[in-house]
């Protein structure tokens, strides 16, 4: 049923500026497949160029192989879920989500059945004859969910669609998402700018910044082995380092981090690195000699973990998390301690000249 | 016994006082002196209705109302038939010298009504301009004069409202709903037609009103115009200004009458919208509530494809539809300038010009 969705080297300008640099994705059938990124990367235009909204001024796109650049939106087998819902105001819940169907001409009998069938998965039958304003924001969402998937769609797209619930909803409406996706097995494109929310839903995951696609891969990859600095610093907390690499003869290269701390690490690497760490990646000991060494600016006790923002030597601050499960003591304000960096979760870039991101 | 000491009244309640003082003095007061009078017997001074039996009687009298209905009626469906289509198209296309299309419409706007009237003699009239040029090649043109000619001059002068309310809407529209209904798979015409028009409706409705009651009040189009096609607000001219057989008696029946064909009109419209009362997120309130033409028309022009971000205004709230009725009310009495929302609007107008 679901559509394998390729996208060849599609661009899209706005006059002088483009918004969308070239991009090469591929969706398997089924898949929950999310691009993410900050505002204004390109990311919601892509979007409705699937749907048909933005016209493709390069590359292409395929659905199942067949090329659907020149074919308009109504005709794609579509199902779109808005950022703001875009319930239609002058129809009650029922003809909301048998619009589709009607726009199909399916029999009467037939309209009926389905629509009631896509209610009651949303689990909105009751309010099948209310109006769209007697609704709260999730209620909302879930007739625009509803009115999306009671056409068959080949393919269901999602712009940014729990940005307007409030945070509990928010988690609430992602795992009810994600719960039918999986029932239904249909493929989903899901553009959002929250990384948490990525994460959470997603089998893989793009994240897009100024047009380019900057990584593909599953949450975990994503997360651990984030492939830029970019995406390093946008997907979580990660403290960047100066650093200086020499490979060794016998494999290996040598790495001097913030000038004060060398150690080895596997792959070959010369010249000025940047160095990844995520706060929970290091660790806390009292000051020791040849170690990254600081004091604390700031201790924020938050339940499960405390953060620490530590000054560095030279003046970088970094953060740290220790977990309550491990350590009983909270260390002070103006205490000196060392960092010691878990090297096995370390990233490593070349600094190809941009200087380590703050 | 304290507790009862009067105080001063306070600022906001001195405002209410003042400015219920200024409606009664110079709303209520003459309109109120105006209507009793048709509700007294001209000889006896009784109270009675003999004044309405002699309106409903006297085809004279009757066939006015009746030739004003129609001609509002017709004027505010042709003015709807062009200013929707106009609107849409302006608005959704990119039509070659737009700015100046809508430059021209607020134009033809600010003018007096008669004066399109006028125009219009001069090209169709007995002498017209272009009467005269198809009579050289042999084509006698049909009459402007009467009902023909009030419904074309009231339909070209007052489209323009219909046309202005409505882009305005159209700009406001969350472009979002369109397209949830094409991607749901209806083609354009459908989408127009279960969704974009259905959605503005309250919007057209008010446009509808502010046509009929224009077209309904206005005086100088059917005295150079109508000719022998009377109707209400020529008859009560007449009636008042008459040096002889004049009956004020009658002409302050008639202007009742007006007034009330406009209040039973305003009072479908509203509870036409108030059935369809959109509170949603695709609309922004407070644009709304200050919903003059002249704002839609600079939201257009200012953000042509921004839908949901800045959208001055769509759905004219009651409030501005009961301030056009009590304009039109001030017109009853046939010496008619251009109507205070007229003016007002001329002056956003100006203002954002």
């Amino acid at each position: 049923m679901s559509h394998h969705v390729v996208i060849n080297n599609v661009v899209k300008k706005y006059g002088d500026t483009t918004a969308v640099k070239g991009i090469q994705l591929s969706i398997g059938k089924g898949e929950f497949f999310t691009i993410l990124g900050p505002s204004g990367c390109g990311k919601t235009t892509l979007l409705r160029m699937i749907a048909g909204f933005n016209s493709i001024d390069e590359g292409e796109i395929l659905f199942d192989g067949k090329r659907i650049n020149d074919v308009p939106a109504h005709l794609r087998n579509i199902g779109m879920v808005f950022q703001n819902y875009a319930i239609f105001p002058h129809m009650s819940i029922f003809k909301n989500v048998a619009y589709g169907l009607k726009a199909r001409k399916a029999p009467k009998q037939e309209l009926a059945a389905r629509v009631n069938e896509a209610l009651e998965l949303m689990r909105i039958s009751q309010y099948r004859d209310r109006d769209p304003s007697q609704l709260s924001g999730g209620q909302q969402q879930r007739v625009a969910l509803a009115r999306a998937l009671v056409i068959r769609p080949v393919i269901l797209l999602m712009d940014e669609p729990l940005s307007s619930l409030d945070a509990k909803l928010r988690v609430e409406m992602r795992n009810a998402i994600k719960k039918i996706q999986r029932e239904l097995g249909i493929t989903t494109i899901y553009v959002t700018h929250d990384q948490e929310e990525a994460l959470a839903v997603s089998d893989r995951i793009a994240v897009m910044n100024q047009g380019r696609v900057e990584q593909i891969g599953t949450p975990q990859d994503i997360y651990m082995k984030p492939a830029t600095p970019f995406v390093a610093g946008f997907i979580g907390t990660t403290n960047f380092l100066s650093g200086v690499a020499e490979p060794q003869p016998g494999g290996g290269s040598v790495l001097r981090i913030e000038n004060a701390k060398t150690v080895t690490v596997p792959g070959t690497w010369r010249g000025r690195m940047i160095v990844g760490l995520r706060p929970e990646h290091l660790h806390l000991t009292e000051a020791r000699e040849g170690e990254l060494t600081g004091t604390i600016t700031l201790a924020t006790f938050l339940g499960d973990f405390i953060n620490y923002e530590i000054e560095l030597a030279g003046g970088k601050m970094i953060e740290v998390n220790e977990y309550t499960k491990d350590t009983q003591q909270i260390r002070m304000v103006g205490e000196r301690v060392s960092v010691l960096p878990d090297l096995a979760r370390m990233n490593l870039y070349p600094d190809e000249g941009g200087g380590v991101p703050a | 016994m304290n507790r009862l000491k009067l105080r001063a009244p306070s600022f906001w309640t001195m405002t209410v006082i003042v400015l219920t003082a200024l409606v009664i003095l110079f709303l209520v007061y003459p309109f109120a002196s105006l209507f009793l009078k048709s509700f007294f017997h001209p000889n006896t001074g009784d109270v009675s209705l003999v004044n309405y039996k002699k309106f409903f009687d006297t085809p004279y009298y009757f066939n006015t109302l009746k030739r004003s209905l129609l001609v509002s009626t017709v004027t505010t469906v042709l003015a709807v038939l062009l200013g929707v289509p106009i609107a849409y198209i302006t608005s959704r296309y990119n039509v070659w010298g737009k700015p100046v299309i809508n430059v021209m419409i607020i134009l033809s706007m600010l003018s007096p009504p008669f004066i399109g009237a006028y125009s219009w003699i001069l090209l169709l009239g007995r002498n017209g301009f272009i009467t005269n040029l198809m009579e050289k090649i042999g084509i006698t043109m049909p009459a402007i004069y009467g009902f023909y000619g009030m419904v074309l001059v009231f339909t070209l002068k007052l489209f323009p409202y219909v046309y202005l309310y409505v882009s305005g809407a159209l700009g406001s529209i969350d472009s979002s709903l369109e397209e949830a209904a094409e991607s749901l798979g209806m083609n354009k015409f459908r989408r127009m037609l279960t969704v974009t028009f259905p959605v503005i409706m309250p919007t057209i409705s008010a446009a509808a009103l502010v046509v009929f009651m224009t077209s309904m009040a206005d005086f100088g189009t059917p005295l150079l115009i109508g000719e022998g096609y009377k109707v209400l607000p020529v008859v009560v001219y007449e009636e008042y200004m008459s040096d002889i057989g004049g009956d004020t008696i009658i002409a302050s029946t008639l202007s009742t009458i007006i007034v009330l064909c406009a209040v039973v009109v305003l009072f479908l419209q509203k509870a036409y919208v108030s059935r369809r009362n959109y509170r949603m997120s695709f609309l922004s309130w407070p644009g709304a509530r200050s919903s003059l033409p002249s704002m839609c028309w600079t939201g257009r022009a200012g953000c042509p494809s921004a839908p949901t971000s800045c959208q001055p205004c769509t759905i004219p709230s009651p409030r501005r539809a009961g301030a056009s009725s009590a304009s039109r009310m001030k017109t009853v009495l046939g010496r008619r300038c251009t109507p205070i929302a007229t003016r007002r609007r001329a002056a956003g107008l100006r203002r954002s010009a």
